[in-house]
């Protein structure tokens, strides 16, 4: 579904990303993990067109995603979960989730439905519809963040770090969330610190080091990788 | 009583005015977050084209009105594709710099096209007024009265009422977030930038019954914009009407009930701005 | 010969053409003139220039001194380092007998400065503000022939006092044009009789002056005299019949009004003072609006036109007078001089307050009558009669 082929990517002249190859298939969750600088949000910021690549390709459904505007890749059915979660702070919660839906004529014909659906994910939504985004709590704004992506209807969310700054409880109702989001038919790309949970929720995972792909596998590969275990799990 | 209700008119008609001429920069500001220091050119542009559609075509300029929204609107949009979009990323400073310089150039082309002259267009009704019981009203100001407050409201309705507006409220909050749920952030910064020169081509043609026309003629409401948008808080469109009432109202009571007071309304402006910004930076209105 | 040295072959037969002019003729006469033909004064200068044109191709008709009479017009931009180089150019480079021109007072008094080092005979039209006056007291050498300030004002009571006016409500701008229309006011109001029963300061560009209007309908004054710039006159005019203000005069003294104004309803039975007006009875003024007229194909309609050319004129007569360029003979020929130009007042100089040599030192009135300037005072100019009270609304 997603295939991205000896990405380099950056920000002016330093390069950030460093011939990273990795690939997507439909209904899958691939965890991407690393330490902080590897590289994660600017693979995904690569992806949906908010960095622009100094070489290699990206590949969405058979098409180039490469020098796409981020409006043009949410058109094609790429949303994406930013990292900071990127809320319209003085707008409704119920604003902010129209608003995911409002600038694709597809998603929008379907709003209704997408909305309802939404809120079956996310209760808590319903309850602060009326509320302004910027006086939520943390995790009911990464809720909401969620939610607002899903709005666009896309075949694969991308998804960065949703746990952070979350209580365990409260990162884990998100996990939830988004495997059933899976479960109903999205892929997802996952960006994570919390490997136990995520890794043991993804199909596959990647490990990111320095701007480079050092270890991929399935999720259970990488859990019980001795060097992934010393790493990232002080283990 | 009778003087106190004059009086009071005097100040709304005059806040009427305010918040026409204030309106579009607060929109500029609030959504694309550039200080748009050409905003009184653009306002004198509009005044221009309402001046020579009057003089020399016998255009009334509420029948003009349409007319300078397309030609200004147009005018902001290409101004946003040639200048202002090569600047966003880049500092406040070179920001104002710009829009500084393009203040400068329009009124000095204004200049070369139509010479440094003030000039009257003999509107055949600018002197009629209005008597609402005991208070006389200028029928220019009525209009301009009723307009900014339709203008106004209109925008407010295309803001929070339209997916279009929605949109650029979401930008102005959020740019990256915007960009990310499928908003052309630059389609809608030009958009608002040219609803921003439009509004203010119309305030500018609307001037035309009551005031001199000049190249020089924007400055005076630029600055008074600013003030106005301080006290409503930056970029906040919806505090530019109650801003606009403060303003007219403690200016016209100032004038009429101060001995001399007609000198120190600039003075009332200032110590507004300054209590504002010392007490409430983020606006009275916000 | 390679087409590389076609170029120098014209420039040296340009030259030596040149060269062969020079020396056919007798060397002209050359004076300079500063004028601001751009900027916020561009207007009024670009009066001077033409009525310059208009005056040099009289004066060369004859030749001066047998000579013919070169002008060097510079433009000062309104910006006073410009106008103070300018001077030196001319003096220095050009090597002027005279420096003629001069609008306004911040140019004037950068002009003061360099003169004082270099003196020449400085014929200057233009500046009303007494520092100028006060910044060159002593120059015998400079020939002022704008009215100042104080003459200004003297007019404008005596004016006001010949209507059988007693009460004024004066506004006026809170710059530096208003504030020293103010200042001798009450004086000069007393001198004549009449009392200044509120004096008001407003801000110019101030859109709305009807709490303004309304004091002053509530002062009942007789005149309402309003100090401000040819911007504010309009919101003025309209909004005091708006309000149905009706004083028996409305007098406004703006340094130009605003073009088009003739055309606006508010605007009829306002008065004025200037130095003059086309409309004023007198040949040498009328001879002058027709030659303008048909030269230009437009109406000289600011009295800095006359001015101008009553400059280049008396200045021309008085080197004349002179038979010499030598700057004492040319002092002497000037203090002689009598002329009855198109201002319709004659011009002779005098001393003034602090000044040698002044020339003129009295304002006409005139009203806006259907579209029309319409000079009513003094009654040797006067076209019609001063409508007053005004008829206003009708
Ligand atoms: N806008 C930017 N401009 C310049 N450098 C940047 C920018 N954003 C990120 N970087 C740099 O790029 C490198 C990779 O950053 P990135 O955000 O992709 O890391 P990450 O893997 O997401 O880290 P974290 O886990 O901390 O979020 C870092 O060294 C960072 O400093
Ligand atoms: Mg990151």
């Amino acid at each position: 579904m997603l295939r991205i082929v000896d990405l380099c990517a950056g920000y002016g002249p330093l390069p950030v990303l460093r011939h990273v190859s990795l690939e997507v298939r439909e209904g899958e969750v691939v965890c991407l993990v690393g330490a902080n600088g590897a590289g994660k949000t600017t693979l995904l910021r690569a992806v949906s067109g908010v960095v622009r690549p100094q070489s290699g390709e990206v590949w969405f459904q058979g098409r180039s995603l490469v020098g796409l505007s981020p409006a043009a890749v949410v058109r094609l059915g790429v949303s994406h979960v930013p990292e900071g979660r990127h809320l319209f702070p003085e707008l409704t919660v119920r604003d902010n989730l129209l608003l995911g839906a409002a600038s694709l004529p597809e998603a929008w014909r379907r709003v209704q439905d997408t909305l309802q659906s939404v809120y079956a994910l996310f209760p808590r939504l319903r309850e602060r519809e009326r509320q302004r985004a910027g006086t939520l709590s943390g995790g009911e704004q990464q809720m909401l963040a969620v939610g607002r992506a899903l709005m666009a209807r896309p075949r694969l969310l991308l998804v960065d770090e949703p746990s952070l700054g979350l209580a365990p409880v409260v990162a884990k109702s998100v996990f939830r969330a988004l495997v059933e989001i899976n479960r109903q038919g999205t892929t997802v790309l996952l960006v994570e610190q919390d490997l136990r949970s995520s890794l043991r929720m993804a199909h596959r995972g990647y490990v990111l080091e320095n701007g480079r792909v050092v270890r991929s596998g399935t999720g259970r590969e990488l859990l019980e990788d001795p060097q992934v275990r010393a790493a990232y799990l002080g283990v | 009583m009778d003087t106190f209700l004059q009086v009071l008119a005097f100040g709304v008609l005059r806040a009427g005015l305010y918040a026409l001429t204030s309106v579009g920069l607060a929109l500029a500001v609030g959504v694309v977050g550039i200080v748009n220091f050409a905003h009184g050119e653009f306002l004198m542009l509009g005044a221009f084209l309402g001046y020579w559609l009057f003089v020399l075509y016998h255009v009334d300029p509420l029948v003009a009105l349409p007319a300078s929204a397309v030609a200004l609107g147009g005018l902001g949009a290409v101004t946003y594709h040639v200048a202002i979009r090569r600047v966003l990323q880049a500092a406040p400073l070179n920001q104002t710099l710009l829009t500084f310089g393009l203040s400068i150039a329009l009124q000095n082309l204004a200049v070369v096209l139509w010479t440094g002259d003030n000039r009257a267009a003999p509107i055949p009704y600018a002197h009629l007024s209005v008597a609402l019981g005991s208070v006389r009203v200028g029928l220019p100001q009525a209009v301009v009265s009723a307009l900014a407050a339709l203008l106004t409201v209109a925008l407010y309705l295309v803001l929070d009422r339209t997916r279009t507006g929605k949109a650029m409220q979401a930008v102005a909050q959020d740019r990256l977030g915007a960009s990310l749920v499928g908003i052309e952030v630059d389609d809608a910064y030009r958009l608002a930038f040219a609803l921003s020169a439009g509004l203010a081509g119309m305030a500018g043609t609307l001037l035309v019954m009551q005031f001199a026309v000049s190249p020089y003629m924007g400055l005076s409401f630029t600055l008074r914009s600013f003030a106005i948008l301080v006290v409503a808080g930056l970029g906040n469109v919806r505090g530019v009407l109650p801003a606009s009432v403060v303003l007219g109202l403690a200016e016209a009571f100032v004038e009429y009930y101060l001995p001399g007071g007609t000198g120190w309304s600039e003075a009332v402006f200032f110590v507004l701005i300054f209590a504002v910004l010392v007490a409430r930076p983020q606006g009275l209105f916000r | 010969m390679g087409s590389r040295f076609r170029p120098y072959a014209w420039a040296v037969a340009v030259v030596a053409v040149a060269l062969s002019q020079v020396g056919a003729q007798p060397p002209t006469l050359r004076i300079g003139a500063i004028v601001p033909l751009t900027g916020p004064a561009g207007v009024s200068g670009q009066f001077m220039q033409k009525a310059y044109e208009l005056a040099l191709e009289e004066v060369n008709r004859t030749g001066v001194l047998g000579r013919r009479v070169e002008l060097i017009v510079e433009n000062d931009r309104g910006d006073p380092p410009t106008g103070a180089a300018a001077y030196v150019k001319l003096v220095t480079r050009d090597q002027v007998v005279a420096v003629i021109g001069g609008l306004q007072s911040s140019v004037s008094i950068a002009v003061a400065a360099q003169a004082r080092q270099r003196p020449v005979l400085m014929a200057w039209t233009g500046a009303a503000a007494v520092v100028v006056e006060q910044a060159l007291a002593d120059a015998d050498w400079f020939f002022h022939y704008h009215p100042w300030q104080y003459h200004n004002a003297d007019s404008t009571y005596r004016f006001i006092r010949s209507t059988g006016a007693r009460t004024i409500f004066l506004a006026y701008e809170d710059g530096p044009f208003g504030s020293s229309a103010v200042d001798e006011a009450r004086a000069f109001a007393r001198q004549y009789g009449l009392e200044i029963v509120a004096a008001e300061a407003f801000k110019t560009g101030s859109p709305d002056l009807t709490p303004l209007l309304t004091k002053a309908r509530g002062s009942a004054a007789d005149v309402f005299l309003f100090v401000g710039f040819d911007h504010d006159v309009i919101p003025m005019a309209t909004q005091a019949r708006q309000l149905g203000y009706s004083p028996k005069m409305i007098l406004g003294s703006p340094p130009s009004w605003p073009v088009g104004f003739e055309k606006l309803p508010a605007g009829n039975y306002i008065t004025g003072m200037a130095l003059w007006v086309p409309s004023i009875r007198h040949p040498a003024s009328q001879r002058f609006v027709r030659a303008y007229r048909e030269r230009f194909r437009e109406e000289p309609s600011s009295y800095w036109a006359p001015l101008a050319y009553t400059n280049l004129i008396t200045v021309a007569q008085a080197i004349q007078r002179a038979r010499s360029t030598e700057l004492g003979a040319l002092v002497q020929a000037m203090r002689q001089t009598e002329y009855d130009g198109p201002i319709g007042m004659r011009l002779t100089f005098k001393r003034s307050l602090y000044g040698r040599n002044q020339g003129f030192t009295r304002l006409m009135a005139f009203q806006w009558q259907n579209g029309r300037q319409v000079a009513v005072w003094p009654e040797e100019l006067a076209e019609a009669k001063l409508a007053y009270p005004a008829p206003w609304g009708r």
